[in-house]
Parts: C-alpha cells; sequence; structure tokens
C-alpha cells in the first residue's frame, strides 16, 4: 500500500503510466485515505487552472449547448458495493477510451446520416469499376506497420487498432503539404485515419470517409473533425473493406459520395 | 460524508430567484435533462476549462475540440457524478483535463510538443500564463500560493499539468530521479491545497 500511496499525486494528474495506473485504480477501491487524497488533488488543480482563464468563442457555447440536445445523459450507477468506489475515480478512464469514437460532438453523430448509409449498404452503387479501380492506384505506399507509439497511452480505438499484430498501413501524400494514413486491421475488422496538416473544408463542406466493398459499393464511415491533424476510429465494419476513400460533402454528410475523391487508400488484404 | 468547504468562488452561480444554484446542484439537473442548467453550468466553467485545453495541447482548434468533446462528457456522465465521492469542480476539471492530455499523449509524434522546446521555455511561458491570468481573486490566490513551493516543485506540477507529461517524462525532463519526481508532484499538491485550504 506504501508505495502506492505515493502515487496519488501523479495519478490526480494523469501522470502515471498505464500499468501504475491500473494498480492505483485497483488499490484506491479499497483504500478510502487515498481516495480523499486524490479528490482533495483534483478540488486543488480545479484552482490551479484558475491561472489559464480565457473564454471560448462564443460560437462554441451555442454549439455545445445545441449538442447535448441529441445525447442522453447515461443513467446512474446502481450498483453501491466497493467496485463502485473505484469508479468515481475512474470516470476519466471511460472518457478516454470513448474520445476516439462514439460521443465525440462530431457532425456525424448529430443525424441519422451515417446510420442510413449503412442501413442502404448494398443498395448504393457508387462508382463504376473502372473508376474504382483508377483511384485505388494513387495508394503509393502499403507497408505492415509496428507500433509506432513509443509511449504507453490509454488503449483507445485507434490505438487498438494500430497495437493489432495484423494492422497495415497506407500512406498518402496529399495536396497542399497534407498527408494520411489509414491502419486498418482485419482480425479487429476496423480502420483508423490519421490525419496531418489537412486544410479546413470551405464553410458547409466536411470531409467525409467512406468504405468500398468488395460487391464496388460506398458505405460511409462518418464525418471527419475539421481538426487538421487528427486521430479518428472509422466508423463500420472494415472486415471486407478493399479500399477506403475521402470526399468532400455537404455538412452532414451524404448517403453516398457526391464529391470527388480526395484521396483513396487501397487497404491490403 | 465530508463537504466541500471552499468551493471556488466565481463556481457558483446566481439563479433567476436569487438562490445560489452550485455546479453539484447543475450537474444534477442535467442528469435529468435540463438543458438550461447544463447552459449555466457551462456559462460558469467555459473559462476556465477552455482556459486549461489550450494551456494543455496549445493549438486552439484542438483546444476547442477537446472542450466540446470534455463537455459534451460532463453532460453525458452528469448522472455518474456522485457528490459524496467529490466535488463537482474537481470531477468536471479531471474530466477536461483528461482529455485534452489524452490527445497531446495521442498525437506525440507531432512537432508541436518539441521537448526541447518545452524545456527551454518552461519559464517564460509559465511566467506570461501568470501574466494574463485573470484578475480574480482566485487566480491571484494562486499565483501567491505558487510561490510557496519550491523550483522543482513547482516545474513537476507545471509539466505534469500544463504540459500533460506523465511522472516518468517528468523525472527526464527535469534531470531527476523518478522515486524524487514522485515525491515533488505529490509534496507540491499537498502544499498548494493546504496553503490555499483546500479540503474537503
Amino acid at each position: 500500500m506504501h508505495s502506492l500511496h505515493g502515487l496519488t499525486g501523479a495519478y490526480a494528474l494523469d501522470a502515471l503510466d498505464d500499468d501504475e495506473q491500473a494498480q492505483m485504480v485497483h488499490h484506491l477501491a479499497s483504500c478510502a485515505d487515498c481516495r480523499t487524497e486524490v479528490e482533495s488533488f483534483h478540488l486543488t488543480m480545479a484552482t490551479f487552472a484558475s491561472l489559464s482563464e480565457q473564454a471560448p468563442p462564443a460560437w462554441l457555447r451555442g454549439e455545445v449547448l445545441e449538442s447535448i440536445k441529441s445525447v442522453r445523459p447515461l443513467p446512474p450507477q446502481l450498483d453501491s458495493d466497493q467496485g463502485d468506489r473505484a469508479t468515481s475515480a475512474e470516470v476519466p478512464d471511460g472518457v478516454v477510451a470513448d474520445t476516439s469514437e462514439s460521443q465525440v460532438p462530431s457532425s456525424a453523430d448529430k443525424g441519422g446520416v451515417v446510420i442510413d448509409a449503412r442501413r442502404r449498404f448494398g443498395r448504393i452503387i457508387a462508382a463504376s469499376a473502372a473508376v474504382a479501380a483508377a483511384l485505388i492506384a494513387i495508394a503509393i505506399v502499403v507497408w505492415p506497420t509496428a507500433s509506432t507509439s513509443s509511449n504507453p497511452t490509454k488503449v483507445t480505438a485507434t490505438e487498438q487498432v494500430r497495437k493489432a499484430a495484423d494492422a497495415k498501413s497506407v500512406s498518402l501524400e496529399l495536396s497542399g503539404g497534407a498527408s494520411a494514413t489509414v491502419v486498418v486491421s482485419r482480425s479487429l475488422g476496423k480502420a483508423v485515419i490519421i490525419t496531418d496538416q489537412m486544410p479546413k473544408p470551405p464553410a458547409g463542406k466536411v470531409y467525409q470517409l467512406w468504405y468500398l466493398g468488395a460487391n464496388n459499393t460506398y458505405t460511409s464511415a462518418g464525418v471527419m473533425n475539421t481538426m487538421p491533424s487528427q486521430s479518428v476510429a472509422l466508423k463500420g465494419d472494415a472486415t471486407n473493406s478493399i479500399a477506403v476513400g475521402i470526399t468532400m460533402e455537404p455538412t452532414g454528410g451524404s448517403k453516398s459520395p457526391t464529391g470527388s475523391p480526395i484521396a483513396t487508400f487501397s487497404l491490403p488484404s | 460524508m465530508p463537504e466541500i468547504a471552499n468551493e471556488p468562488r466565481p463556481l457558483r452561480v446566481q439563479a433567476d430567484q436569487g438562490s445560489v444554484r452550485t455546479l453539484e446542484d447543475l450537474l444534477r439537473l442535467s442528469a435529468l435533462g435540463d438543458n438550461q442548467a447544463f447552459g449555466e453550468l457551462y456559462d460558469a466553467v467555459a473559462p476556465r476549462a477552455f482556459g486549461l485545453a489550450l494551456r494543455v495541447v496549445r493549438d486552439r482548434q484542438l483546444a476547442e475540440e477537446i472542450f466540446q468533446e470534455a463537455l459534451l462528457d460532463v453532460w453525458r456522465q452528469s448522472a455518474r457524478f456522485d457528490k459524496t465521492k467529490g466535488s463537482a469542480i474537481g470531477w468536471i476539471f479531471t474530466i477536461v483535463h483528461r482529455a485534452a492530455v489524452d490527445r497531446v499523449r495521442s498525437q506525440e509524434a507531432s512537432t508541436r510538443r518539441d521537448t526541447n522546446y518545452f524545456h527551454k521555455n518552461t519559464e517564460s511561458d509559465f511566467d506570461s500564463t501568470a501574466e494574463q491570468a485573470h484578475s480574480s481573486l482566485e487566480g491571484q490566490r494562486v499565483r501567491k500560493a505558487m510561490q510557496s513551493l519550491t523550483a522543482t516543485q513547482r516545474q513537476a506540477l507545471e509539466l505534469a499539468y500544463f504540459g500533460g507529461y506523465t511522472h516518468t517524462e517528468v523525472a527526464a525532463l527535469l534531470g531527476i530521479a523518478l522515486g524524487t519526481a514522485k515525491t515533488r508532484i505529490r509534496d507540491g499538491l499537498i502544499r498548494m491545497r493546504d496553503t490555499l485550504g483546500v479540503h474537503l
């Protein structure tokens, strides 16, 4: 207990390495003293944050308050045994595990567009085989990817894919110095895209991701946030996809690709 | 169960009726789906939460994304907050900080976080932020409390909280043993806590 007790500070600051983090969560479940100390540190650090106060842009308020309308608050946790104690300390971990997908307030989550597109999978014949083949030819580098992250981080969905034993990646240089890499794990049936320096889409437009299936159909894999550099898990199943594409679509996304492709990543089988 | 005796000042909200609604109240109402209560909560925490995200990730656009994600998560998880286990403000800022730190770590490779750059600029970075600090009582109090820390304690806290570094990285950056870094971080927090009079 003693050595773990000394980790309360680093734990409260999110500064533990992964294995210690797990030990600490476990320890907190049974150590009331440590829980109290951690909580007092959380409170202290919230105060510390007052050194950096800065008002967010005014439009963000409307956006946040609008986005909560489409998100249902989770029900309370009802079990009140010891395990529940640990959960209070663990809440931020849940946040981390989710950031790359689910509750992220991207426009992809705002409507039924993505779901719709998926439902219609198989019915959309979006491009001729010739076009698809031409696009796929753009992919320039394919190599088996090792986990490149030098630092142990929380296992997010994107990390999971990148660290999968069968992870393969395809990188593309895009115009204007941007680049993007798609990493796919067939065993997990998931893919992620990592972008760098992507120019912001013009007003009213978004980047939308697509899976190209073996039957030449496109399925929406979600709409990207507007950050220039990001790592995003594609929505949907990558198991049988032969390529991933990016197109520019009207805000909210389209049910099938309407814009011309910005990039197409041919996925290694 | 312990009561929060010293909740930071600006984080109480004046409701229409003239009564004061605490963040705890607002979280409880949010869990019931009360958008307006969440709006009040937003106003109470936004400058500090956005400032924190910005300080950690440094990129404005990225900070906006993280701030938005974190606030949405506060809404989603509002019913999971249990006031018998801690303060609302501590809970909310843990979510914001975690979101920011997670993002910088997952973007480790990016050139934005060049260790040498950070190392060189630690001092000036801190000072310039201190100058910008809100002239609220709270900000002044915290700045004063910072002065009670040793240089190493302050740097270790800085690097961990605002830099988003793990304690192993903090140790390497400061050229001290990991054990020493752990101690400095915890001692620094204890001193800050006691100087600020924060108690549960």
